[in-house]
C-alpha cells in the first residue's frame, strides 16, 4: 500500500468531481457554473500541489479550494442594482405599471402541474446568478447568510431589495410564460 | 394625511412588505400600512396570493436540487481528465 496521503491528480475526477460538484450546486443554483467551479479547482489544485499539507484529506483540501473560488465568482459578479432601480414594474408614485394577470399558481393543484415547474426553473435561471444566490439563501440551510452578504459587500436593505426584485421578476416571466 | 393618500397607490412599498413579511414579521407601522394598502388595492391582493404560492414552489424546487444527487456527465468527466493529463505534461 502506498502513503494515504500521496497526491495522484489523475485520480481526482473519479474520486472527488462529483463531490465537489454537489458542493457547488448548493451554493450556486446554476449547473453551469458548478461545473466551471470544479474545472477551475482542478486547475489550480495542480498549480498548488506543491503547497499541499499532507495534514488533511485531499478531498478537504481540494473542498477548500472550491470555496475560495466560490467566494471569487461572487465578488466578480457585480450586484446589478442600477437595473433595480430601473423600474419596469412600477410608476413612479409606485402603482403598478400594469395589473397583475394569472401566472399559473392560482389553480387549487398547482403545486402538481410538472408544466408549471419547468416554467418556473427557467424563469429562475434567467435571473442575475448572484440574485439566485442570494434568493436561494433562505431556502438552503447550510448556507452561511452572514458569510456570504459579508464576501459579497451588500447591506441589508440590498438584501431585501434583492428578494423583492426577484420575486417581482419571477412573477413577470411566468405571467409572460403562462398566457 | 398626506401619507394616507400616498401609502393607497404605492404598490412598490406594498409587494415589498409581502415579501418581508415571507421572512421576517414587519413593525408596527408596516404593517399598518400593508393592511390598510391592501384593504383598498385589489391587485395587490392578487400579487399576495401569487407570491405566496410562488414562495411554496420555490423553497420545493430549492431544496429538490439539494436532495437529488448530483453526477457530472461522463463526457465531461472525460474533458476533465484530459485537461489533468494535458496540465501534467506541461510541468
Amino acid at each position: 500500500m502506498g502513503n494515504p496521503n500521496l497526491i495522484d491528480p489523475n485520480l481526482w475526477v473519479d474520486l472527488y468531481a462529483d463531490k465537489l460538484y454537489s458542493f457547488a450546486l448548493k451554493k450556486v443554483f446554476s449547473e453551469d457554473l458548478a461545473k466551471d467551479l470544479v474545472q477551475e479547482t482542478f486547475l489550480s489544485a495542480l498549480q498548488a500541489i506543491a503547497n499541499f499539507k499532507h495534514e488533511s484529506s485531499e478531498l478537504t483540501w481540494l473542498t477548500a479550494i472550491l470555496k475560495n473560488k466560490i467566494m471569487d465568482s461572487f465578488r466578480k459578479k457585480k450586484l446589478p442594482l442600477g437595473k433595480v432601480n430601473n423600474d419596469d414594474f412600477f410608476e413612479e408614485n409606485g402603482h403598478w405599471k400594469t395589473k397583475p394577470l394569472a401566472i399559473g399558481v392560482e389553480d387549487e393543484n398547482y403545486l402538481e402541474n410538472k408544466e408549471l415547474q419547468k416554467i418556473l426553473k427557467n424563469c429562475i435561471n434567467k435571473l442575475p446568478e448572484l440574485w439566485i444566490t442570494v434568493f436561494s439563501l433562505k431556502y438552503i440551510e447550510d448556507n452561511d447568510t452572514a458569510l456570504i452578504c459579508k464576501s459579497l459587500g451588500i447591506t441589508k436593505s440590498n438584501y431585501w431589495i434583492i428578494i423583492h426584485r426577484s420575486k417581482l421578476s419571477l412573477r413577470a416571466c411566468l405571467e409572460k410564460k403562462w398566457i | 394625511m398626506a401619507w394616507i393618500a400616498a401609502n393607497k397607490t404605492d404598490c412598490k412599498r406594498a409587494t415589498f412588505l409581502i415579501e418581508k413579511q415571507q421572512y421576517r414579521s414587519l413593525s408596527m407601522g408596516e404593517q399598518i400600512k400593508l393592511k390598510l394598502h391592501l384593504y383598498g388595492c385589489s391587485w395587490c391582493r392578487t400579487y399576495q396570493q401569487q407570491s405566496e404560492n410562488m414562495q411554496v414552489m420555490i423553497a420545493r424546487l430549492f431544496r429538490d436540487q439539494l436532495v437529488k444527487p448530483k453526477v457530472l456527465s461522463k463526457n465531461y468527466k472525460n474533458q476533465l481528465k484530459t485537461l489533468i493529463i494535458d496540465k501534467l505534461k506541461e510541468k
